[in-house]
């Protein structure tokens, strides 16, 4: 994720300046460590590749509880998942192409 | 503060096409009616129209999000304008209003037409219910960060139900009282879509979309088109109806543009409510209230955003239906909202709103409405909040 040069901020979605005050932003390494701020059970197929039912969450890194990334929940019981629950990022590499991505998805830290 | 530019204009005339679930009507054919009635409201000709202002415009988000875009209605009604604008990058829907009320106010022109118009019904019918960003390659922007998780608007929003559960205590009981009100204000609304009555048990046996998010929480695709006229406040006298003063306007967003990144997920964003700076009136002066309901929880953050009840309070508030309903302390929605009534995507809150000014909203009418709110927008859009009175 994004770091304030200044303030020390962490900044997601990514941004030129920290929304903050104004200053440069820099790409961190962060521990992958995370806590729910809040979890939904998808019911519904939107898109092919998706089917239902999944969980779609904002998780908190523990470096900069103030900001928060979406992401899905994996690896986990939806009954299971609780508020400020520990969890921990596993990447899913996506290709499509000459495209390769990583996506970071969340699992119950064990 | 705003006084100065809002007394200088009115709301001349209003207009509503037909509206309905899948009308299988042309997208600016349904845009003209509701055009032409306004114009016909405000006691004008298409001749006198001499400014135009639409909100998205010819952007196309999803398949049906614009009916018609400024040059196509520029060209079917043979409108000579001085002066246009059309976009989606404004402070939320109304943003096309608050345009021309600043264009009227400016000099600019004398006679602004306005329009929203969509058609998510017919076009997303039958199979070609697509959703957003389904292009295939790799999404940008927004998007970047949430279709690599299947995510959509009725997840967000979901995720901002349940952070109101954890921290406000918020029950599906009193969510429930949105959608519950407003299919009793439908059912007073010949217009709206669903006019069945509601009650507590269907609401909480109802299929989730995004639990803790059902279907009567989502506003519903419709086929539509509302159109306004801004005129020079001059032209009240030559009205055969009340005309409709924007006591004050509020498009403050001192927040980031997207659901995850604002400081607070349990509100609307990316708002900063500054209307009662610009105002003599109070919060509690406010009759009747159209606030957006794209999903219902928008609901509970825009009486917060305006100051009905503290912030985190809006479950309790809302818990009796009563007290938004008709008769109620603060009737909100009276026309069905877009959970009842179809999702004309905030230009059906500010016609109702209008109606109720004008003392024309027949069996839905609030005795003696002399004040309305009206809060459009949510989450990652731009907002608009106003307070509207007669002329």
């Amino acid at each position: 994720m994004q770091r304030c040069t200044c303030c020390g901020r962490l900044c997601h979605p990514p941004a030129l300046l920290c929304p903050c005050d104004h200053a440069a932003t820099e790409y961190i390494e962060l521990s992958g460590r995370g806590f729910v701020e809040s979890w939904t059970v998808n019911r519904h197929q939107w898109f092919p590749g998706f089917p239902p039912p999944y969980l779609i969450a904002f998780v908190n890194p523990v470096e900069d509880e103030r900001v928060r990334l979406l992401t899905n929940l994996v690896n986990v019981d939806p009954e299971e998942v609780t508020q400020n629950m520990a969890v921990r990022v596993i990447f899913d590499r996506c290709i499509d192409g000459e495209d390769e991505v990583f996506i970071p998805l969340f699992e119950p830290e064990r | 503060m705003n006084a100065a530019v809002t007394d200088r204009t009115i709301i001349s005339g209003i207009g509503q096409s037909a509206i309905g679930r899948r009308l299988g009507r042309d997208g600016l054919e349904l845009t003209a009616e509701a055009c032409l009635a306004a114009v016909t409201d405000a006691g004008l000709t298409p001749a006198d129209i001499d400014g135009l202002t639409t909100y998205p415009g010819a952007s196309q988000p999803g398949l049906g999000f614009s009916g018609a875009s400024l040059r196509d209605i520029h060209d079917a009604l043979g409108i000579k304008p001085n002066w246009v604008a059309g976009g989606v990058e404004s402070p939320g829907q109304l943003g096309a209003v608050v345009d021309a009320v600043l264009a009227v106010a400016c000099g600019l022109a004398s006679h602004v037409l306005c329009w929203r118009s969509i058609w998510e019904g017919t076009a997303q019918g039958a199979g070609r219910r697509k959703g957003y960003g389904s292009g295939g390659g790799r999404p940008s922007g927004m998007m970047a960060w949430q279709m690599p998780f299947g995510a959509t608007a009725a997840n967000l929003a979901a995720l901002q139900i349940r952070a109101r559960m954890l921290r406000y205590n918020l029950t599906r009981e009193q969510l429930a009282s949105i959608a519950i009100a407003q299919r009793a204000h439908a059912a007073r609304n010949p217009k709206a879509i669903y006019r069945d009555p509601l009650d507590l048990d269907m609401y909480l046996n109802a299929r989730m979309v995004s639990d803790p998010l059902c279907m009567f929480d989502c506003d519903i695709a419709c086929d539509g088109a509302t159109a306004f006229v801004i005129s020079r406040a001059e032209h009240a006298f030559g009205l055969d109806h009340p005309g409709v003063t924007v006591e004050a306007l509020d498009c403050a967003h001192h927040d980031r543009f997207t659901w995850e990144g604002g400081q607070d997920i349990a509100r609307i964003s990316s708002r900063w409510c500054t209307i009662w700076e610009r105002t003599d009136f109070n919060v509690a002066d406010v009759d009747v209230a159209s606030l957006y309901d794209g999903f219902s929880v928008f609901v509970l953050c825009w009486l917060e955003d305006f100051g009905f009840c503290p912030v985190g309070e809006s479950g309790a508030w809302v818990a009796d239906p009563a007290r938004i309903s008709l008769g109620g302390q603060l009737p909100i929605n009276t026309c069905g909202g877009q959970l009842s009534g179809g999702r004309l995507h905030g230009f059906g809150h500010l016609h109702e709103a209008c109606l109720q000014i004008r003392g024309e909203a027949d069996a839905r009418q609030v005795d003696g409405a002399r004040l309305a709110a009206v809060g459009v927008g949510a989450a990652n859009s731009g907002t608009t909040a106003m307070l509207l009175r007669r002329t």
